[in-house]
């Protein structure tokens, strides 16, 4: 009856084991570095941000040419035969770059749109400008540059504007283009560092960065691509889908690593002090708890997260003890399974115990330490059950020999005086830890969360070396159910910010906002009656009369700015943003986010605490905005986490 | 196989690699070239420039002096028709001129207008043109002196603006003695340059934006 019984708990027992292993091939592992963040709305905003944006998804490949023989004109050759073999399903776009070939076209374009952005300051100036000193200064300089070579590119310019008063946005293109703090000149069309030795290709892809199966198949599909590279070119692929692998990879090999070194040190510690190969099973047990317990916490949450995962050995470390107290019990009670039942209470109160401090998670915000109080809890009592009704059948009958001398009862260090220094030790050990955990300081960088491997981050840092970039600007964003409402609270937040901190002072790379390209339709409609009244109140007849005047000086020709006057007066104004022109659809395609309940405008400034601070100020009285700074992150966690510190500490048993 | 075949093929034969050798030339002349030029520390050069642009009433011409100093500086000055200073260092652009008799100072990261007018003028008068094979289908009109003729490439924003662009260096190839940019408007510059010294000391005043006196 019992040798049935026991085999009926070794089949069961194997099946579970059997079934668990195959089970964990089928689940769903996350590395979602938000289930590790406390519930704050204004962390969590900033991560969605990042993830429903289009800004982190999207994968850089750096080329660079390895032979000091090989030009520019060599590289730009293997980009463009690269960019050819980017495909579908993994990659839906590559930039290479801009084409020049209608820059100027468009270009003077845009400037057609510009007196539906001047405000009434900048007629103002233009009022200043249209005086005898004023158009004499300006033709001037118009004809000394016409007189430079290779002035065909900037005649269309100089002639639809000979005040030079759409030049200002010209500037303003310019900022915004580099408004990430990247380097980067444009050669043939193509994207090519300063020193003319690399290239860039930004690719879009569907692959989410959470998604670790599809970021695994998409950086092999690039690896592969990238082998049909001439030798003399190397490729560095810059990709936050680079950090999830190396992240799986890493938490899978330390997983590994510390199983195998607990594995290691429990047995030669079972086998070394029990001398007993069945001691074997007592590390058995938490282990195929631990495994069971992913199965079924994965059945409960649908995904799990690598990093609770990772504190899989932590809870086996902790189980293991009822495995010790049973094993223990059936020894000295001469191989009986009954003799379990002496320590059956106190076993599971301490069992109990640990599972209440695991439980007082499940009151946290902190999404992780739920996944992490549910596996523990499983592992526990699983393990507990085991303990108590499996090992004890599989220990019994066996005729053992005299436990070694130090886990006997009664032994010589085992007396009064020992348990008083014990207690006296433990007593000063614990108000020493009290004491110094007032000073304790947390390490609340969450980019520490990162496990990439060393060669990811040297080539990231290889990567900003030759294209800069690496200073990441705050983002300041402006949320509206439409474009246009978008575009005004915009517009407002920026008109606020520079008079309030000053359009200079956002050194060094300046305060880059949409509103300095383009404005809401209800602006540009004002803006364009005040131009159309500005011209129509005899200056546009006074500034004929002065270039005709001033320009014989220059030998200019009668008609030589025609252009200018024949789009004087603005007849249309278009109603969203102009189309068709491809820098444009690029910078907006950078400042604007379309979303699923609206538009999101962003607006780019150094990450500087001062900044932070006096945008943050201006932001907090317009509901729909909010800031995502790197730098500001991590106080913004500490806080947070600090909180739940406090709580925990109040619980009983942590 | 008939004579007329036969014929035809050695004449194909013989022509490719005349045209190998064609394309070969163009790329050792501008390796050639950008070799002696690349020796060049300091130029000084004047020039006479002659201006056809429908904008203008009349043809202007133009007369000056050219200063270069590797790495930095760069200087354009004209004496006719009207004075005007350029001195541009690094990337800071000081000018004057009579009529104004203002200095007024660029930044070259702010002006894209003068980002795109020095531009041109750094790669034409620098003599460095393999690095425009990308840009420009470049052939070789002679060979002694050397002419070349750049013609852009679809794509590239020189298209749409530059017809084309003949180039003429000196017998001894040490630097350029006319340039010729035709523009898709029909408009033309025509810039020769007079008394060129090469690596030279160059005056400080050269550097000097406005002139004394």
């Amino acid at each position: 009856m019992a040798d049935k019984r026991k085999r009926l708990i070794f089949g069961l027992a194997a099946g579970i084991i059997i079934f668990a292993a195959i089970g964990i091939r089928f689940i769903s592992f996350d590395n979602d570095i938000e289930l590790m963040l406390p519930a704050n709305p204004e962390i969590l905003r900033s991560l969605r941000f990042f993830r429903e944006s289009n800004i982190s998804d999207k994968v850089i490949l750096s080329l660079k040419l390895k032979s000091q023989e090989r030009t520019t004109h060599d590289l730009i050759q293997a980009v463009e035969k690269l960019e050819k073999s980017l495909n579908l399903p993994l990659i839906t776009e590559v930039i290479s770059g801009i084409s020049k070939a209608d820059l100027i076209q468009e270009m003077h374009s845009f400037l057609e749109y510009v007196p539906q952005l001047l405000n009434e300051q900048d007629l103002s100036k233009i009022e200043k400008q249209i005086t005898h000193a004023g158009v004499k200064a300006s033709l001037s300089r118009n004809y000394q540059q016409l007189l430079t070579p290779g002035s065909g590119f900037i005649m269309p310019f100089i002639q639809s504007d000979p005040l030079g008063i759409k030049s200002g946005f010209l500037s303003n293109i310019q900022k915004l283009s580099s408004s990430l703090g990247y380097s980067v000149k444009i050669k043939n069309g193509h994207f090519i560092s300063q020193n003319g030795r690399n290239a860039m290709l930004i690719l879009k892809t569907p692959v989410r960065l959470t998604d670790g199966f599809g970021s695994r198949n998409l950086i092999a599909y690039l690896h592969k691509q990238l082998e049909s590279l001439p030798e003399f070119v190397s490729a560095d692929i810059i990709a936050g889908h680079i950090h999830t692998i190396s992240n799986e990879d890493v938490i899978k090999r330390d997983i590994r690593l510390t199983l195998i070194i607990a594995s290691a040190a429990f047995l030669l510690l079972f086998l070394f002090i029990f001398r007993d190969i069945r001691a074997v099973l007592i590390f058995l047990i938490p282990l195929i708890s631990v495994l069971v317990s992913i199965n079924l916490s994965a059945i409960v949450l649908g995904k799990l997260s690598y990093f609770i995962i990772g504190m899989g050995a932590v809870v086996a470390g902790i189980a293991v003890d009822y495995g010790i107290h049973v094993y223990l019990a059936v020894r000295t009670g001469a191989g009986k399974p009954d003799a379990v039942k002496k320590i059956i209470r106190p076993v599971i109160i301490a069992a109990l115990t640990t599972i209440g401090v695991f439980a007082a998670f499940f009151f946290s915000s902190v999404k992780g330490y739920h996944q992490l109080a549910l596996f523990s809890i499983l592992s526990i009592i699983l393990c507990l059950v085991c303990a108590l009704f499996v090992l004890p059948y599989l220990l019994a009958g066996k005729h053992y020999r005299n436990l070694p001398v130090m886990l006997k009862q009664g032994s010589s260090m085992h007396s009064q005086v020992f348990d008083r220094i014990c207690i006296a030790c433990w007593g000063v050990i614990i108000i020493a830890a009290i004491v110094l955990s007032w000073q304790l300081e947390f390490n609340n960088d969450i980019s520490q969360l990162d496990g990439s491997k060393p060669e990811v981050i040297q080539t990231e840092q290889g990567f900003h070396n030759v294209w800069g970039g690496a200073d990441k600007p705050a983002i300041l964003v402006v949320s509206g159910e439409n474009l246009e409402e978008a575009l005004q609270c915009n517009e407002r937040i920026y008109t606020k910010a520079v008079n309030e901190v000053g359009e200079d002072n956002f050194a060094p790379m300046g305060l880059s906002s949409f509103a300095e390209l383009w404005l809401s339709n209800q602006t540009r409609i004002a803006n364009s009656a005040r131009w159309n009244k500005f011209w129509s109140e005899g200056r546009e007849a006074k500034l004929k009369e002065l270039l005709q005047e001033h320009g014989q000086t220059y030998h200019f020709s009668d008609d030589a700015f025609s252009p200018f006057f024949k789009h004087l007066y603005i007849e249309k104004i278009i109603e969203n943003t102009p189309e068709g022109l491809t820098f444009f659809d690029q910078l907006k395609e950078r400042f604007i986010l379309k979303k699923a309940d609206g538009y999101q405008v962003l607006s780019f400034f150094p990450d500087k605490d001062k900044y932070v601070k006096a945008l943050g100020a201006i932001s907090s009285r317009y509901s729909k905005t909010f800031l995502v700074s790197r730098n500001a992150f991590p106080a913004c966690s500490q806080t947070q986490f600090h909180q739940k510190l406090s709580f925990y500490q109040e619980l009983p048993g942590c | 196989m008939n004579k007329i075949t036969i014929i035809l093929i050695v004449l194909c034969m013989s022509l490719s690699p005349l045209n190998g050798y064609a394309e070969q030339s163009v790329e050792d002349v501008l390796g050639r070239l950008e070799e002696k030029m690349s020796n060049i520390k300091t130029l000084q050069t004047g020039f006479v420039q002659e201006k056809n642009l429908a904008i203008f009433d009349k043809k202007i011409t133009l007369k000056g002096k050219i200063f270069l100093k590797k790495p930095r500086l760069f200087a354009w000055h004209t004496e006719e028709p009207t004075r005007y200073s350029m001195v541009i260092r690094d990337d800071v652009i000081l000018q004057w001129d009579e009529d104004i008799d203002q200095v007024q100072k660029v930044s070259m990261k702010d002006n894209p207008a003068f980002q795109t007018v020095v531009g041109q003028m750094r790669k034409w008068l620098s003599g460095m043109y393999m690095s425009l094979l990308g840009e420009y289908n470049i052939t070789l009109l002679k060979q002694n002196p050397v002419s070349l003729k750049f013609m852009p490439r679809e794509n590239t924003m020189a298209y749409n603006i530059i017809s084309y662009v003949r180039i003429v260096f000196r017998e001894d190839e040490r630097y350029i003695c006319e340039i010729y940019i035709k523009d898709k408007t029909g408009d033309s510059t025509l810039l020769r340059f007079t008394d060129t010294l090469l690596n030279t000391p160059i005056d400080d005043a050269a550097w000097k934006v406005k002139p004394r006196g």
